[in-house]
């Protein structure tokens, strides 16, 4: 019997078909999170966001972060297009990707901080609970993510990385990456 | 149902309130039921294209 089918080149790696599902719950998480944050918004007492004597989100700083976070998409596609002539070629752009990556979870770190300061708790008001709660969701994506793509690292480099789990990773970083500008429009703007 | 939720009381809570608050109610409750079919359908219609 042989080894593989005629058309085993266009059959979806199960490690991709799985991070696919996997990233359909996380889109209807996320859908949830959000859809209870514009009900809450639009039901707020006075029809005034954020409510009266709460701090004003840092809407510039992040702006400059978010950017940060799509720059970090772009080198994983670039190192995705590179690894096509070989993965020795991709890992500045992965290192780049991971770098990053990185930056935009300590500088949403650092902002967190200084809004804790402000007196912006859980608790403080609905606007704190759901900044927390989505924000601080997307950031847990992050910080997995970003663990994933350096495990990655170190086989790529010894040129041993399944294309299936790169593609897969690949897969888990953009949705981190695209999901954020609407996080953003909504929650912050 | 979605249509006509007024006719149907099909949503009490999108009822409530002023306007701005009821269509925001209908809204989400449309993003939050068409979204996972748009979602399935359209990973499928993907599959199939990559497929044929």
């Amino acid at each position: 019997m042989s080894a593989s089918a005629p058309d085993a080149g266009k059959r979806l790696p199960n490690s991709v078909l799985g991070m696919i599902i996997f990233i359909v719950t996380e889109i209807m998480f996320f859908s949830g999170l959000m859809s209870a944050h514009t009900i809450a918004r639009a039901t707020v007492l006075g029809g005034v966001w954020p409510p009266a004597g709460q701090p004003r989100l840092p809407v510039e700083r992040t702006a400059f972060n978010t950017a940060i976070l799509l720059l970090s998409g772009v080198l994983l596609f670039l190192a995705s297009r590179r690894a096509r002539d070989g993965y020795d070629k991709a890992l500045a752009y992965l290192a780049g990707a991971i770098a990053t990556g990185i930056a935009f979870v300590l500088l949403q770190g650092v902002e967190w901080v200084a809004l804790l300061r402000e007196g912006l708790t859980m608790q403080s008001s609905a606007h704190g609970a759901f900044f927390y709660l989505i924000v601080g969701a997307h950031a847990l994506h992050a910080v997995v993510a970003i663990a994933v793509l350096t495990a990655i690292y170190f086989p790529m480099r010894r040129g041993t990385l399944a294309p299936s789990t790169f593609a897969a990773t690949q897969l888990f970083w953009y949705f981190v990456v695209l999901l954020w500008p609407v996080i953003y429009l909504r929650v912050y703007l | 149902m979605s249509l006509i939720p007024a006719a149907a009381w099909a949503c009490p809570a999108c009822m409530v309130g002023d306007p701005k608050t009821a269509a925001t109610y209908f809204g989400m409750t449309v993003v939050m039921s068409s979204l996972p079919i748009l979602l399935v359908c359209g990973i499928g219609y993907w599959l199939w294209r990559r497929h044929s």
